[in-house]
């Protein structure tokens, strides 16, 4: 068993090699936004790097067909479990499979090496295709754009001399250029080609029918138009590449499709607009995006002075309310920091607090490997409670209320996610806090059941997910018509949460 | 076009095999619980291989995690929808 970890240098150094500069790897403001919630390493850097800390040079060299899938992200500073099996590698976040790869192997090295016939492309006496122009940025495509596109031929180059010096720090030296250049070319058409930006690679079928002594900064590549799955997002491109190796691939990727902003229209079904919350004002933390979004324009339209802090500006929302004539007043500021959040809230008199802001949820399973994370994102979503909690304490009015937005995970945990039940009982742990403390206020605990948001713009999307129109709409009827304050807190499920 | 009701077994059988590498513990009474590899990601990899073997549509709701191999299977056998 051995360990498998990469920088955040690393990841960086490989965007440069291969030409893969996805902003998911790269750009942190970028990632922020997606549901892993900072930027995650290519997979094509991680099953290089398994490669070679599994499998031996010459072993490697007789490789005539590899097989990889990704099921889950590999995270730069995380340690990841490489086990080695009769006929590949897998990559393990305690028991949480990561990636695999299996490969077959030719009986000697030199059947790796067939006479080639090198007909077309950068091995062919005729020249290859031009490379594409420098400069540009990822490809942003819808399916329907994707479903459009034609096969497309160019010449790719891959820094070999910067691979071969990022893989030698991660002890895998020893993986073949012949393998190499097709997996970094298959990070770079995914993420910067089809479907470009916003395409997670899920798996590589890879099939060498010859090895050749050439130059291996240089590929010949043609892709065929990729077969676009509308109802899944699946991508799947077909190519031919022609370099230090002949090669075919299949390259199985996913298109993260784009989370709507929420809107009044969509809480207007389950409460119409109203002057019920008039002269009243509510500070909604989390409130830019998400359900955060979607309570603030459901307390507003029922006529709250609504105060949406979050941590960037709330564009959309901030659109929304403008539109729709919506009384909000969105505040850019860390919810993590109490002085900040005191100075927002100066000479505001508070008759609601809503506590929506929370960490994104990684797949992190109970292992030594994962404590710390775990132990971050159980602290990090106590303090974004707890910080607005701290800095509307005195400003709360007597018979104010407070949700606090925790999820149906509390009841139903899933496997993977430990930390984020932990969280959620804590913050629940504050509410009965704050209710038996504050016997005056109205203190609600929100369960809602699965949701469609950036934060959990899982590959399923949309499918089975309850609006967050709808969600926002069930708990701001029950603020308008449930019960007074009762020192305990009031708990709504996720059944109470999915609408009529 | 609907298709036989073992045909569409033996297909959900084998997208599960090819999509989390092992085959089903339970066999068609496998549920997403029953398997740590049967993620979200998994299981829209086995919608897409449903559909694309037996050139059916599930319904909706099947593109979530949640069914059992068995319930795919019958949605995919009666031809879930259009074909």
């Amino acid at each position: 068993m051995t360990g498998l970890r990469v920088s955040v240098g690393d990841v960086v150094d490989f965007g440069a090699a291969s030409g893969d500069r996805n902003p998911l790897h790269l750009d942190r403001e970028f990632a922020l936004r997606s549901a892993y919630g900072r930027p995650v390493a290519h997979g094509a850097l991680a099953t290089i790097v398994a490669l070679g800390l599994a499998a031996d040079r010459e072993e490697l060299a007789r490789v005539v067909e590899l097989s990889v899938d990704f099921d889950q992200p590999v995270l730069p500073g995380l340690t990841y479990r490489v086990r080695r099996s009769p006929r590949g590698v897998e990559v393990r976040l305690g028991e949480l499979r990561v990636l695999t790869a299996r490969w077959t192997l030719a009986d000697r090295a030199a059947d790796t090496a067939p006479a080639a016939p090198a007909a077309r492309g950068a091995g062919a006496d005729r020249p290859g295709p031009p490379p594409l122009p420098d400069g540009g940025g990822p490809r942003v495509l819808g399916l329907a754009e994707l479903a459009g596109l034609v096969d497309e031929s160019y010449a790719y180059r891959v820094d070999s001399a910067a691979l071969a010096e990022l893989l030698s720090r991660g002890a895998a030296a020893g993986v073949p250029d012949a393998l190499t250049g097709p997996l970094a070319w298959a990070s770079f058409h995914t993420g910067m080609r089809t479907p470009g930006r916003d395409g997670l690679l899920v798996g590589i079928r890879l099939r060498l029918t010859g090895a050749r002594e050439r130059p291996a900064e240089v590929w010949s590549c043609r892709a065929e138009p990729p077969l676009v799955h509308r109802r899944t997002g699946m991508v799947t491109v077909h190519a031919e590449l022609d370099g230090a190796a002949s090669a075919t691939l299949t390259l199985v990727s996913l298109l993260r499709r784009q989370v709507a902003a929420p809107t009044l229209v969509e809480t207007l079904g389950t409460l119409p607009r109203s002057n019920a919350l008039a002269g009243r004002t509510v500070a909604v933390i989390g409130g830019g995006r998400g359900l955060g979004a979607a309570l603030s324009c459901s307390l507003a339209g029922q006529g709250a002075r609504v105060l949406a802090v979050s941590s960037t500006p709330a564009t959309a929302l901030t659109r929304e309310a403008s539109a729709e004539r919506l009384p909000i007043e969105p505040l850019t500021c860390d919810a993590r920091d109490p002085e900040a959040l005191t100075t927002a809230f100066s000479g505001v008199a508070l008759d609601g607090l809503v506590l929506a802001a929370a960490p994104r949820i990684l797949s992190l399973p109970v292992a030594a490997a994962t404590v710390p994370e775990c132990v971050d994102h159980v602290a990090d979503a106590a303090r974004l409670v707890l910080a607005p909690l701290a800095a509307a304490h005195e400003l709360l009015a007597e018979r104010a209320f407070v949700v606090f937005v925790s999820s149906s995970a509390v009841l139903e945990p899933p496997a993977a996610w430990p930390h984020y039940a932990a969280a959620k009982a804590a913050i629940e742990g504050l509410a009965g806090h704050l209710a038996r403390h504050r016997p005056g206020l109205r203190v609600v605990v929100a369960r809602p059941p699965r949701m469609w948001t950036e934060m959990t713009n899982g590959p399923a999307g949309a499918a089975g997910a309850t609006p967050v129109g709808v969600v926002a709409g069930a708990v701001v009827r029950h603020l308008l018509s449930g019960p007074a304050a009762s020192g305990r807190p009031d708990v709504l499920g996720p059944d109470a949460l999915s609408g009529p | 076009m609907p298709v036989d009701g073992t045909t569409a077994a033996e297909a959900v059988l084998a997208a599960f095999k090819d999509v989390t590498g092992d085959t089903a513990p339970r066999g068609l009474d496998t549920l997403p619980q029953d398997v740590g590899e049967w993620t979200s990601l998994a299981h829209v990899r086995l919608v897409h291989a449903i559909e694309q073997q037996l050139g059916c549509e599930l319904p909706e709701r099947f593109l979530a995690v949640g069914p059992s191999l068995g319930e795919l299977a019958a949605a995919a056998g009666t031809g879930g929808g259009t074909a």
